[in-house]
């Protein structure tokens, strides 16, 4: 297997942003109606995650060496603009219990571009990185909105209704994906 | 049907990624939560110097940049005095200057007293969280390993999986005592402006 699509892989499953590192959850739970609108919503949001962290690094990597401890802070405007630019196309308007909702696009986005700046890759890996990061956060949403619509049609008990279920079921997802590290 | 929409959920739910990431051990949890109550306690005396009416929406981002600089400061200390901590959880000290729930004392309607108990609600539930994690993931307490040779710890709960079960878990048992009558969640009211639909 090529190396590079071999990291892209990893990066999409073993690895997925949502799921081992618990990057965008609350983002995916707030931001899930129904499976349907989810589908076009997730590309929204995984193009939006791609492009800020394409952004990002690339600018971070145009720093010199001395001005390298600025990497938060544009990890940060670009982030903050990528969620401006999503803000404009009718996404993360309105709170979430009293906060704006665009604080809940920021951590993904941070988190991948750190993830990824830490890792020291080369242009090519970068790319791909980023790129299998973001397709790995649109499985991971799709997944978190079937989950969302089935318990909210189930008969279950309040008590186990929408967060709580879905963490529980996003831990078997965790520990079911744990069986494809042995192909890495 | 019972409605659960109390300071805990609001809380557990704006807090979700310091209390998931932060939670692999105490030392940790305990880290994670120091640099959370700085971050908000100084941004709220921050957002009451600035004028928020002159800076309108921008203000937010203010704070985030504040908020994130302090973050980045506490990271790099970390590095410094807990590499262990940094090694496995540094990303989340850095991410805690993003939590949504840090910059929650900065909105004018939110008192003092009721910041101060989500502080609390936040640090027992990481605290619980972490103290389950590393007790079944690791076989030890605050870093002293009480498993003898020959006798392996429930590694999954140490990944991510155990971080999303136990709190799913604790989440689950925190409404149950509710609904039971065990708890009374007129201690956990929220404030006009917080309700979520």
């Amino acid at each position: 297997m090529n190396e590079l699509f071999g990291f892209f892989l990893e990066t999409i499953i073993p690895r997925n942003m949502m799921i081992a590192y618990f990057l965008g959850v609350v983002l995916a739970v707030v931001e899930t109606r129904g499976l349907r609108s989810s589908l076009i919503k997730g590309i929204k949001f995984s193009l939006g995650i791609f492009f800020a962290a394409i952004l990002g690094l690339l600018i971070a990597d145009l720093l010199v060496l001395e001005l390298e401890f600025l990497v938060v802070w544009v990890f940060f405007l670009s982030s903050a603009f990528i969620s401006l630019v999503l803000i404009f196309f009718g996404e993360l308007q309105g709170e979430f219990y009293g906060m704006p909702k665009f604080f809940l696009f920021l951590a993904p986005v941070i988190g991948i571009q750190w993830i990824i700046f830490q890792g020291n890759y080369d242009f090519a890996q970068m790319v791909t990185g980023v790129f299998a990061n973001a397709l790995g956060y649109y499985l991971a949403y799709v997944l978190v909105a079937t989950i969302k619509e089935q318990v909210k049609i189930s008969e279950a008990e309040s008590i186990f209704k929408l967060v709580p279920v879905i963490l529980i079921a996003l831990g078997v997802a965790a520990m079911a994906i744990q069986g494809f590290f042995f192909l890495y | 049907m019972f409605k659960f929409n109390n300071m805990v959920e609001q809380v557990l739910l704006l807090g979700l990624l310091p209390i998931l990431g932060g939670s692999r051990d105490l030392l940790t949890a305990v880290i994670i939560t120091v640099v959370f109550v700085l971050i908000a306690l100084l941004s709220r005396m921050i957002s009451r110097i600035i004028k928020v009416e002159a800076l309108a929406d921008a203000h937010w981002i203010f704070l985030l940049a504040f908020g994130i600089s302090i973050a980045y400061v506490c990271y790099l200390a970390t590095a410094y005095l807990y590499p262990e901590v940094y090694q496995y959880s540094g990303m989340y000290i850095l991410l805690v200057g993003v939590t949504p729930l840090t910059y929650l004392g900065c909105k004018e309607e939110v008192s003092f007293s009721s910041l101060w108990k989500k502080i609390n609600i936040f640090f027992v539930t990481i605290l619980l969280v972490a103290f389950i994690r590393e007790l079944l993931g690791f076989g030890s307490i605050a870093g002293r390993s009480f498993l003898e040779v020959g006798y392996a710890p429930l590694s999954i709960f140490g990944h991510s999986a155990g971080g999303f079960i136990i709190l799913g878990t604790i989440w689950i048992l925190f409404r149950w005592l509710a609904v039971m009558g065990k708890i009374d969640l007129k201690h956990f009211q929220l404030e006009g402006a917080e309700t979520n639909e």
